[in-house]
């Protein structure tokens, strides 16, 4: 599995202090920016590329400002997950048997990490399709687009990739922006009316 | 034909009783098998912009997705250390493992922070948060001194830090600790000379990465990564 971020990223040390929105016209990047993995040409409906660039660059940044916020913490405060719950979990392998003090330590930040870039790619899904409630189908989205992912494609069975995408879209054309979108059947029904579909999601606050 | 629709949206073949399944056998056990939602929950909004909004069904997706990510990483940590029969996974085994499956961006940054752990874990205990937060100031002679005067337990100084100050710890924690800590060094002591050999180069690799930071970095590393070894022996 090939991965675009190789080495150390402190040289791109340039980077935005947080994720923010783009438009979906968006400036020209340059040619020589490198399409991450994530971009799938087998889609049936031509992507915009741009926003693609985009979210590739803020990848980019994301590792540089990993290092950058490493280097520049002296204490252990930033540590966001109970160190128990993670051994437990390590644990929960027979075969595992001993973990060092320090293995659930490196595991905090290393699902930090995981959980924003998860996180970030999904949310490039859903300013795809216009929304800002990012869904289930968002991450599954982005865990079917990114190869480094495919141990998580069980998780979440009903993505069911080129189908489904269309499916997705056809939905979307036919409701508000700002209305929340449901799960589409499995089958394309045979007439797309213009009525929305009922809201089943409860969304947290 | 609103029916029919009706029909296909509430009977999905696929969607419902997997879900349905998942959700039993899952909601009995969430609270050791995953992380805690409001944890992920505030690590997912620091990823996105302010207007942004997760559903929760989101959350829980992710929620799975790193207990999945915790024991895919473990696993394969796990094999590494059965292959070179030994029974402790360290950071370096799980650093290996990411580059291994493909988290090669994850190495670089996790590096930086192990670094920065092990010299923290110098002048606090490595066991518990509270503890850190609790000493602020600790001095690193008195660490050294109590390091350098239990030589038996070089390879793990984290037990030596619990059992200095197991007054500061709560039992459990303590006593779970000291319980697995202890064991794998008797059970090292005797080893071939190839598998000291092994270890050697393994922590010498460690300690080179330290010396890039600070003199006191690598001082602290070597002292600990050294096993008990003539050659390495360093005197204090």
């Amino acid at each position: 599995m090939d991965q675009n971020q190789h080495g150390q990223p402190t040289q791109e040390a340039v980077g935005k202090n947080q994720y923010q929105s783009n438009p979906m016209m968006a400036p020209t990047n340059p040619p020589s920016e490198t399409i991450g993995p994530y971009v799938t040409s087998s889609f049936p409906r031509e992507k915009q590329h741009a926003p693609q660039d985009i979210y590739q660059e803020q990848l980019n940044n994301f590792w540089a400002k990993q290092c950058q916020e490493i280097e520049e913490t002296t204490d252990l405060r930033t540590h966001s997950l109970p160190y128990a719950r993670i051994k437990k979990i390590m644990k929960a392998d027979r075969d595992v048997r001993m973990v060092s003090a320090e293995a659930p330590v490196l595991f905090a930040k290393a699902c930090e990490m995981f959980i924003m870039e998860l996180t970030m790619k999904a949310w490039a899904n859903a300013e795809d399709h216009r929304r800002r409630i990012l869904q289930k189908s968002d991450i599954a989205s982005a865990i079917s687009k990114t190869d480094v992912f495919d141990f998580l494609e069980d998780i979440v069975p009903r993505d069911v990739g080129i189908p489904r995408s269309s499916i997705a879209q056809n939905f979307d054309l036919s409701m508000p922006p700002h209305q929340n979108v449901t799960y589409p059947p499995y089958y394309v029904p045979a007439m797309v009316t213009g009525r929305p579909i009922p809201d089943q999601n409860h969304h947290g606050p | 034909m609103t029916g029919t629709k009706r029909n296909q949206i509430t009977t999905s073949p696929v969607g419902s009783p997997t879900s349905g399944n998942i959700s039993d056998s899952y909601s009995s056990k969430e609270q050791d098998r995953f992380l805690p939602i409001a944890n992920v929950s505030r690590i997912m909004k620091r990823a996105l912009p302010a207007n942004a909004k997760i559903s929760k069904e989101a959350k829980e997706t992710v929620q799975e997705c790193v207990s999945e990510f915790i024991s895919f990483i473990t696993g394969e940590a796990s094999d590494k250390c059965q292959r070179e029969k030994r029974k402790t996974i360290n950071g370096d085994d799980l650093l290996w493992a990411m580059t291994t499956l493909g988290f090669e961006n994850y190495v670089g940054p996790l590096k930086l922070y192990l670094n920065n752990y092990r010299e923290t874990e110098g002048e606090k205990s490595s066991t518990s948060m509270a503890k850190q937060e609790e000493l602020h100031s600790p001095t690193h002679q008195h660490q050294t001194n109590i390091d350098g005067v239990v030589e038996i337990n070089k390879l793990l100084p984290h037990s030596v830090a619990a059992a200095t100050k197991a007054s500061d710890f709560n039992n459990t924690t303590f006593s779970a600790g000291g319980f697995y800590s202890v064991g794998p060094h008797q059970v090292t002591a005797p080893k071939s000379f190839t598998e000291m050999g092994g270890l050697n180069g393994y922590r010498e690799s460690s300690i080179a990465q330290s010396a890039l930071s600070a003199d006191q970095i690598q001082d602290a590393s070597g002292n600990r990564m050294m096993p008990p070894n003539l050659r390495y022996r360093v005197e204090w």
